[in-house]
């Protein structure tokens, strides 16, 4: 019983992160682009079978479902050298081919009218795991098919297998920068509900913060999506390492969270990573002695980091789970967690009792890096609240005005009425004051709004009828 | 060898000794360098005419005084020094000239003094020297028996006169070239010498030269100190105090004739005595010496004339008799006597062999005697000389004859008392000992027969060493051998090391290597059936041991070591797998196989919940084989699979099968001197506390999925909102309990101690001993950082342990009050999706809630205690578990307020 899991890509983006990853696994699995295990892969210890399963001919195939609404990105995977590695069936384009325009909207609307087609996919995949685990979401939320799409696919989710996990990988906007997406703050806090209501755990991901990284850690000028995806796909398959390199711990997606994410609520994740170096870019080889102790204090810096907020002085760790791949020396270990305490480089909660969790883990032996020892730390951090605050604030300035609304009102859902804004901007009010009430010692005794929550998905789902196909634009 | 012949291969030798000899009293560096220069045939030629040019020559002045046939051998030996020279080229510097001088007068002083040496003209003593010599070049004494033999020969000649002169000869042919060079150089660093020699040789010549001789070469022998310099020096005194003309021994072999003649008129002939005595050396009563069973001694008879002097020399020589009685009394008993054991016997056997020599040396002077008898009656000589020098054997001269067979026969005895009731390895060490002494002659008398006495020992040891028998009947060798152990535990118990038979001159190390050497033998072959193996290398082998060179011995007992320490381990490591067992230990026992444990938890765990006596074994081997092939351990080696087994400890009643239920790994031999039974029960205990430890993590990460995923539905049900919410947060407490905890197993305890073995078994390990301890401290680690097992503070470990399990038991209990809790909310979400109607069980809510508060309350105090009683010691591991258990200092912060409030 591997504890499968099975990956939904949703739109460009998702898409775009998601044959990374697949890339990436290939790679550490020794996986040929078609997916016939390569003559060299036959050191085991590695388990295949969480991520992909064996069609009757032995080829591995990805638990992976594709699907967009328009072509573009799907039809660069099928005409890539991956192209075979998918199970065909598994891809879903809409026929139409229009997209969803940006607009969350219709990407949910959207949803809603394949959602049949779409769930036999889930769960002919589902019926096809001994025992499922969970699902993985690849998406961005600013878009229209990530985050409509996406949104309306977590509910979905939730609903058929409430029992499953989901876990999803959120890109989020680069809220720094004037984006070509005028509506992405509608579309963010419509997703951020879903995210906040309907996921059980998130990996946040940030443009602003991977584009940052991109720059200052591998000195790329201007870094393409494609290299910035890379990084995203590094990042999932290092999270994923502790599920496909089983160990003494972490070996399901349920004990991994479980220690990350104390209450249900505060669930998102913010990703570091460390040494960054990149195929394509020779400068980023960095020529440094890696430690468990080093890699362990890189992964505290802000820099390296991949979401960009803005901590407080009273920000503060929830939780911090560091997977340590390569040739790392477990003595080391200790050491390293008695002097991050003593320089107390990492704050923690008040509440409860939290620590830095190491887990080390094997390196694939087919993917040669330069470093000895490469680090994710997944952190489950107070300061996750300010990218929402500054989504929302972002939300207020045009929801005052109700700027670009029309192509919302199209849809039925807010044809009649914008509640579905307001009630969305209030779950996320609620859960950044979720986050700020985690910072105080009375967190135990906090009566958390989602208590007495009007967020009754079977409720919602009643309202909404038809859509209506809108063109794309960049979704980034 | 014909006697002639003899001489001859004896003249051979001892001229090229010579020859080397002279050479080197001429070689000094610039004289080697000249002599080369000079081996030119043209230069030798006008060598003639040249000598004639260098008329100025000193030596060539007081030539006129000398008669004509000294000027001829003169004049020739200065051509000789002129041609050895002369440098080719005909240039002549002065230093040239002096040396050539030099030289010159050193071949005259080497003419004149070999003709005239100043020692007596006594055969007899001549002989003693040359024997004694050889006695003490070789070591044993079968040349000096051979030397008396050849001599015997010799005095028997009477074609040959001056037998005196060929003796002194060949002796001092076979003078080494050490004392020769030592004296050149002590002279050239006296040039006042050497010009005395100079002027001496002028004024009066080569043949009437001789006490100035003796004078320069006293002076000359100045601060060297070689026994024949010391013998010139005394001789050169005793000259000057008493009558030139004999030399001492002469002078006191006349005084003692004039003496004995006194008392002449009633003595029992000394050849009598001779006679008597030599039948004493061999145990046999003589006609006036007689064995005295009560005095324990040989005794004269009073009444027989033999004046006091001559009794105490009998006295002495008697001892001999009295050893050769005792020592042949021993042989005679033990030689046939198993019981001494092989060592025994072998000593026995080179008694007999010394005696042999002994009867040897007794046969030379019985001879001896018979011609001394045969001399008295046929010629009677007037020349006094002649007839001392000729008339050999005296009593006194028997003394100094037999003063080392004493010597050797004395120590034989010493030897027999010290090695009463001993035997083997004793027996040779007590032997050893006495090779710590000063004497070298007791010393190389010793050795030698320990060479042969310690052979069976050396023997043993090669047959130990190098095929792993033990040929030991009598129990003499320091290993021994427990047949009635069975082959299973061979390596532990089936061989002893017996101290007391190990030898002193092998080093305890040493000792420990050779046993490890013979039972690693015994192990290849009779536990790991690779008796390929040591066929190949007991063939490979023809390294002699033996005694005498330790170092040698050393280093090939080291050899084989290491080879035999390797071999075996090879053979463990490659075709018995045993990092692969240790590694499936370590997956299986000690759960880093996660994802099989995981499949064995989410499928056992409901039966196990249940009481053990519904388990039954075949179900749970089911279980295991399934498991088996739903993980990674399917890509595990089948055989170490088949080991795999899972096993229900006996059942007491109210056991549930979580108490009963372990994996077992099966091991035979040879690897189970590895896994010895000790280690196995380490392994389970371990696997007991971690599957524990693993069941309750499991537990409690399903408990908080069922929070999370269906948490979200009982958000309609605001009357348990809180009760959720706080049971949110303490299972997230317990999680985090148990998952720092088990970090700390695995890090701190499992991690580190394996790292530590695998880096020893790849880098340090030599022989299975290191092997077997590494691994045993390795268990002992993990087991006393577990809290599982501990020689010191038992009471304490203890107490962790039950603290722990007492906290994981509360986490379960919780779980369970949890569940209900859940149910509850289950049934509300039901009933108010179908009708919309609240109003809960309060009852039964408040019932629950009270025990989830109870639980947490008692969870909490628990680990408080925990982390009190953690901190109490000055423990790095336990002060590591207390860290991460409350790495952020919030359990620390909650005792401080606490205390406070």
């Amino acid at each position: 019983m591997p504890r499968e899991i099975i990956t939904l890509q949703a739109g460009q983006c998702g898409n775009q992160i998601g044959s990374e990853f697949w890339r990436q696994l290939c790679a550490e699995h020794g996986i040929s682009s078609d997916g016939t295990l390569e003559d060299f892969a036959t050191e085991g210890g590695d388990r295949k079978d969480v991520f992909f399963y064996q069609a009757d001919d032995d080829h591995y195939i990805p638990r992976a479902i594709l699907l967009d609404l328009e072509p573009r990105v799907v039809n660069n995977i099928r005409s890539s050298a991956f192209a075979n590695l998918y199970n065909p069936e598994n891809i879903f384009v809409s026929n139409d081919g229009g997209g969803a325009g940006n607009i969350w909207a219709h990407g949910y609307a959207q949803g809603e009218k394949i959602s049949e087609e779409i769930m036999d996919m889930v769960d002919r995949e589902a019926d096809g795991s001994d025992s499922l685990e969970g699902f993985m979401l690849l998406h961005s939320i600013a878009g229209g098919t990530g985050s409509g799409m996406g949104s309306f696919l977590l509910e979905r989710l939730n609903d058929r297998y409430p029992k499953k996990l989901i876990q999803t990988y959120s890109v989020f906007p680069n809220s720094e920068e004037v984006s070509d997406i005028v509506v992405q703050p509608y579309n963010s806090i419509l997703s951020l509900k879903r995210l906040t209501c309907n996921a059980d755990s998130v990996v946040v991901l940030d443009n602003a913060a991977l584009a940052r990284i991109a720059t200052d850690r591998l000195h790329i000028q201007t870094p393409t999506f494609e290299q910035t995806n890379q990084l995203v796909s590094t990042v999932m398959s290092a999270s994923t390492t502790t599920l496909r390199y089983p160990g003494y711990m972490n070996n399901d997606l349920v004990g991994m969270i479980s220690s990350l994410i104390p209450t249900p609520q505060c669930h998102f994740l913010t990703t570091a990573y460390t040494p960054f170096s990149s195929d394509q870019v020779d400068k980023a080889k960095s020529i440094r002695k890696t430690t468990v102790l080093d890699v362990m204090r890189r992964l505290l810096q802000p820099k390296n980091r991949m979401v960009s907020t803005i901590p407080s002085k009273r920000s503060c760790y929830i939780s911090v789970l560091n997977i340590i791949q390569g040739e790392a020396d477990p003595t080391d270990v200790h050491k390293s967690l008695l002097r991050i305490r003593e320089r107390r480089l990492a704050q923690f909660i008040p509440w409860g009792p939290a620590s830095i969790q190491v887990a080390l883990t094997k390196k694939s032996p087919y993917v040669q890096t330069s470093h000895r020892v490469s680090g994710l730390m997944l952190a489950n951090h107070t300061s996750i609240a300010s990218l929402f605050r500054r989504t929302c604030d972002q939300y207020d300035k045009f929801r005052k005005r109700n700027a670009f609304l029309e192509q919302y009102r199209k849809e039925p859902m807010f044809s009649d009425t914008l509640d579905e804004f307001d009630d969305s901007r209030q779950v996320v009010q609620d859960l950044i004051e979720e986050y700020e009430a985690c910072e105080t010692p009375d967190y135990v005794n906090y009566v958390s709004a989602f208590g007495f929550g009007n967020t009754d998905p079977a409720a919602l789902l009643t309202n909404r009828f038809g859509s209506q196909g809108q063109n794309e634009m960049q979704t980034h | 060898m014909n006697r002639p012949e003899a001489i001859r291969t004896f003249f051979r030798s001892s001229t090229t000794s010579h020859s080397a000899a002279n050479n080197s009293f001429v070689d000094s560096p610039s004289s080697i360098l000249s002599q080369q220069s000079t081996f030119d045939q043209s230069a030798r030629g006008d060598s003639l005419s040249k000598f004639g040019k260098d008329r100025l020559h000193p030596p060539t002045k007081s030539s006129q005084a000398l008669e004509s046939n000294n000027l001829s051998v003169q004049k020739g030996l200065f051509q000789l020094v002129q041609q050895f020279l002369d440098k080719k080229d005909g240039r002549q510097s002065a230093a040239d000239t002096q040396n050539k001088e030099r030289v010159y007068e050193r071949c005259k002083s080497i003419l004149r003094s070999i003709p005239r040496p100043s020692t007596a003209q006594d055969e007899m003593h001549l002989a003693g020297t040359i024997s004694r010599k050889l006695s003490l070049q070789s070591g044993s004494s079968s040349k000096q028996l051979r030397f008396e033999t050849l001599l015997n020969k010799l005095m028997d000649q009477n074609a040959v006169k001056n037998k005196w002169a060929i003796l002194y000869l060949l002796n001092e042919l076979s003078e080494d070239n050490s004392a020769a060079d030592i004296s050149y150089r002590s002279r050239s660093r006296m040039p006042s010498a050497a010009q005395s020699d100079i002027d001496s040789f002028a004024s009066q010549g080569l043949p009437t030269f001789t006490s100035p001789h003796h004078q320069t070469l006293a002076r000359t022998h100045d601060g060297s100190d070689t026994s024949r310099s010391i013998r010139r020096k005394v001789s050169d005194e005793s000259d000057a105090s008493m009558d030139h003309n004999l030399p001492p021994a002469q002078q006191l072999q006349v005084g003692l004739r004039t003496h004995e003649a006194e008392f002449s008129s009633k003595q029992v002939p000394e050849a009598a005595i001779l006679r008597d005595i030599m039948f004493i050396f061999q145990g046999i009563d003589g006609t006036y010496i007689k064995f005295d069973a009560e005095s324990d001694a040989y005794v004269i008879d009073d009444m027989v004339g033999i004046s006091r002097s001559a009794r105490e020399l009998i006295h002495k020589l008697t001892e001999l008799g009295w050893l050769y009685k005792r020592i042949q009394a021993f042989i005679a008993t033990n030689i046939d006597n198993a019981s001494i054991g092989l060592v025994g016997q072998s000593f026995c056997s080179s008694l007999q062999r010394e005696m042999n020599d002994y009867y040897k040396l007794i046969a030379v002077l019985e001879a001896q005697i018979s011609k001394n008898e045969g001399k008295d009656l046929t010629f009677l000589s007037d020349d006094l000389d002649t007839s001392l020098s000729t008339n050999s054997l005296t009593l006194k001269r028997l003394v100094v004859w037999m003063r080392d067979s004493l010597q050797r026969l004395r120590l034989m005895s010493v030897l027999i008392d010290a090695c009463q009731d001993q035997k083997g390895g004793a027996f040779v060490s007590v032997i050893h000992n006495y090779t710590k002494h000063g004497d070298p002659f007791i010393q190389t008398f010793i050795s030698q027969l320990l060479e042969e006495v310690s052979a069976p020992f050396w023997e043993m040891l090669r047959m130990w060493i190098y095929e792993g028998e033990l040929e030991d009947p009598y129990e003499e060798f320091f290993v021994g051998c427990d047949d009635s152990v069975s082959e299973e535990e061979l390596w532990q118990k089936k061989y002893t090391f017996r101290e007391g038979m190990l030898p002193s001159f092998i080093s305890n190390t040493l000792a420990q290597k050779i046993f490890s050497i013979g039972k690693s033998l015994n192990f290849i072959r009779y536990n790991c059936h690779e008796s390929a193996v040591i066929q190949e290398r007991s063939q490979g082998h023809v390294q002699t041991l033996r005694y005498g060179n330790i170092s040698a011995v050393e280093n090939s007992i080291d050899k084989a070591y290491l080879d035999t320490s390797r071999q075996l381990l090879n053979i463990l490591k490659d075709k018995f797998k045993l990092m692969e067992h240790l590694k499936a230990f370590k997956r299986y026992l000690l759960l880093s196989q996660g994802d099989f444990i995981q499949y064995l938890l989410d499928t056992l765990g409901s039966g196990l919940s249940k009481p053990a006596n519904t388990l039954f074994r075949h179900n749970l081997t089911g279980v295991l084989e399934a498991a088996i092939r739903a993980s990674n351990a399917q890509y595990d080696d089948p055989s170490i699979l088949a080991r795999l087994d899972v096993r229900l400890l006996e059942i007491s009643p109210q056991d549930l099968g979580w108490d009963v239920f372990t994996l077992d790994y099966h091991v035979d031999s040879p690897i189970n001197t590895i896994f010895t039974p000790q280690a196995m029960q380490q392994y389970l205990k371990m696997f007991n506390f971690l599957w524990r430890l693993k069941r309750v993590e499991h537990s409690l990460s399903a408990a908080w999925r069922g929070l999370v995923t269906s948490g979200r539905q009982y958000n309609s049900i605001p009357e348990l909102a809180r009760d959720i919410r706080s049971a949110q947060i303490v299972i997230t407490s317990m999680i985090h309990f148990t998952s720092q905890l088990q970090y700390y197993y695995l890090f701190e305890v499992l991690e580190c101690s394996w790292e530590e073995l695998s880096h020893f078994i790849e880098n340090k390990c030599i022989d299975l001993d290191s092997l077997i301890d590494a691994h045993s401290r390795y268990l002992t680690d993990i087991t006393t950082k577990g809290f599982l097992n501990g020689s010191t503070n038992q009471m304490f470990l203890q107490n962790m342990l039950l603290r722990l399990f007492k906290i994981l038991d509360t986490a379960l209990q919780y779980r369970t009050s949890l569940d209900q809790l859940i149910a509850l909310a289950d049934y509300e979400f039901t009933r108010r999706d179908a009708n919309r109607h609240s109003g809960i069980d309060t009852s039964k809510l408040l019932k629950i809630r009270m025990r989830l508060t109870a639980g947490a309350e008692s969870f909490q105090r628990e680990t408080l205690d925990l982390l009190a009683t953690l901190s109490s010691y000055q423990d790095d591991d336990l002060r590591s578990l207390s860290t991460r258990l409350d790495y952020n200092d919030f359990y620390g912060r909650s005792t401080s307020t606490l205390r406070a409030g």
